[in-house]
């Protein structure tokens, strides 16, 4: 008898997939009923069922707001019958505005028309690899900020498996071969927020407006069509709604063209509407520091971070973060945007409001062990703000500059935690 | 992923069916890790109720950090490994004559392991240290990233990728020195 040679795969097909195990459901009943009275009882002395704290602390990431509650899927038949709108009951363009604004997230799924090239150069990333031009499937999920007027978070997938990941003052892009762009600033959004602030807009250019009824043939649901333009904003837009539920379940946009011309920039053709999208949603798996290519941003800079010649990374990352933390302390703008070149173009108010200066003055109480990620060591720190005590695992990146040592705190890795 | 998500999000408001199906969903994986873990295969029923009577005990502030069936064999990992010692420690007289536990007692009925292969595999599977059995299993049968059982264990993921990579060299040594007999 020969040994295979593969024996990740002997283990998971010889032995792994040879354990029989079938809970029956007298062992169901057991494991179930205990786990629901113990599940009854943690209710009583925990009346207070809350979910996560939700603040924004810290940087770049805010604290996750784990709600994903209800969801509503408006599908989209492709065939559709006009019908007489005298017939049909009024629709407003408000009742949809009220219908849509307790969805903060959406799921889009449609196709992209546009050329990326000129979109990337504006951001300044440059000697891109070829890039898809023309038509292609992607998919897009978004987070609304607060006042539904724009996006706070945005993913999308692209053809090609080009991943973006953007957010209010970082985003990236992520090429297939695991490049990924580390791009500064305020470019990867939805501006204006389409079921909401676009929406009042649309208001706004009605002499442009026609409004048809019609029927989905496959789903027997009445649907609702607008086409209107607008020559200021040289665009030109198609909606689509579902009567019943007042929900957006179609949008064509042409960018730079009034007319409706073409092919529509972009085509979302199904929407999915959440009230809360899960933050991790938007987050992306970062590869190796060597395959991370900054833009906009001072990262590899040496008026930036600080010397760490002759200290060991122990050493360099606790001096950098007890001064980054003091800076913090005492709203040292500067040296934290010394320490922290991701803040480097960042106003005064957005930096202290990122760093939680508002949230009162900060004070490093403990620095934990030192693991390693991908980008660099990472401390966790535990940190007191006014009220309470928070762990923050912070990520100081090592550089080497014309053959000198240095350091920068990077960022947050994960979430902000309160101390247990 | 998004549905254990708000399945989460509605065990955390105290509704019963989410934890039920919680339980259905992946009970048959989680039993299959806790009878790859354990030494003594009638222990499988008590690993997986402790893990789901504590899990709902967090009703209310439970938060996921990585995938749901990841923390859960993660749990089951952790009391697989507390009941085999505290068996160690009733069997063991002396220390001198502690090593790795293979297990002897055969499992109830609904239980059985096939083919020869198989046999030589759970055998060497038991030889190995508990620490790199566990994270082969997890990582094999429950597909949980290195990275997740690295934050479990306070420990690096290069540090559990290298005792992966170490179990499954020592597995491989076991085996063809038994097969070289």
């Amino acid at each position: 008898m020969r040994y295979p040679r593969n024996i990740e795969r002997s283990i998971k097909k010889s032995y792994l997939e040879n354990i029989e195990m079938s809970a029956d459901a007298e062992m169901d009943g057991r494991i179930l009923d205990d786990a629901l009275a113990a599940m009854e009882e943690s209710k009583k002395v925990s009346p207070a069922l809350a979910g996560p704290n939700i603040r924004r602390i810290i940087m770049k990431s805010p604290i996750t707001r784990i709600a994903a509650a209800a969801m509503i899927i408006i599908g989209l038949g492709m065939a559709v019958y006009l019908i007489d709108k005298a017939t049909t009951p009024a629709w407003a363009i408000d009742q949809s505005i009220e219908a849509m604004k307790n969805y903060r997230g959406i799921h889009f799924s449609g196709i992209i028309s546009m050329s990326w090239e000129d979109f990337f150069n504006d951001l300044g990333v440059q000697d891109l690899p070829e890039l898809p031009e023309s038509q292609g499937k992607f998919e897009m999920w978004a987070q609304a900020d607060d006042k539904l007027s724009r996006s706070s978070k945005v993913k999308m997938v692209l053809p090609d498996n080009i991943i973006i990941s953007g957010r209010k003052l970082q985003s990236y892009m992520q090429l297939a071969n695991g490049t990924t762009y580390d791009i500064q600033g305020d470019h990867m959004k939805i501006q204006p927020w389409p079921t909401s602030k676009l929406l009042e807009i649309m208001k706004n250019v009605k002499d442009t407006w026609t409004e048809l009824y019609g029927m989905d043939a496959d789903t027997g649901k009445e649907r609702i069509f607008i086409k209107c333009s607008s020559a200021d904003m040289n665009k030109s837009w198609e909606f689509e709604f579902d009567f019943e539920s007042k929900l957006l379940v179609r949008l064509r946009q042409w960018n730079n063209n009034n007319n409706h011309e073409g092919l529509p920039t972009f085509d979302m053709y199904k929407i999915v509407y959440y009230e809360q999208l899960p933050d991790e949603i938007f987050e992306i798996d970062l590869p190796d520091s060597s395959k991370i290519i900054a833009v906009n941003t001072p990262l590899y800079d040496p008026n930036y971070g600080m010397s760490a010649e002759g200290l060991t990374q122990e050493e360099a990352c606790h001096i950098i973060l007890t001064e980054f933390w003091q800076a913090v302390s005492e709203q040292d703008l500067d040296k934290i945007r010394k320490l922290f070149p991701y803040s480097a173009n960042w106003s005064d108010e957005v930096l202290r409001s990122n760093l939680g200066c508002d949230q009162g003055l900060a004070k490093l109480l403990e620095l934990g062990q030192i693991y390693e990620s991908k980008i660099g060591p990472v401390a966790p720190c535990t940190v007191q703000f006014k009220n309470e005590k928070i762990v923050i695992d912070m990520i100081v990146m090592f550089r080497e500059i014309d053959g000198k040592s240095s350091c920068i705190v990077h960022s947050n890795k994960g979430k902000p935690r309160p101390v247990e | 992923m998004l549905e254990d998500k708000l399945l989460i999000h509605k065990f955390n408001r105290g509704d019963s069916d989410a934890l039920r199906r919680i339980y259905e969903k992946y009970r048959n994986d989680l039993l299959k890790v806790a009878a790859a873990l354990l030494n003594d295969r009638n222990g499988v029923e008590d690993v997986l109720h402790d893990v789901f009577v504590s899990f709902a005990q967090g009703v209310g502030d439970f938060q996921l950090r990585g995938n749901l069936k990841g923390y859960l064999s993660i749990c089951i990992a952790n009391r697989a490994r507390d009941k085999n010692r505290a068996m160690q420690r009733q069997r063991t007289v002396g220390l001198d004559n502690a090593g790795p536990i293979r297990s002897d007692i055969s499992g109830p009925s609904h239980l059985a392991v096939h083919s020869e292969l198989s046999e030589q595999l759970g055998d060497a599977m038991a030889q190995l240290p508990c620490e790199q059995r566990e994270i082969i299993i997890l990582h094999l049968q429950s597909k949980v990233r290195f990275r997740q059982i690295a934050k479990s264990k306070g420990v690096s993921a290069n540090t559990i990728r290298s005792r992966y990579r170490y179990g499954l060299n020592k597995l491989r040594s076991i085996l063809n020195g038994e097969l070289g007999r």
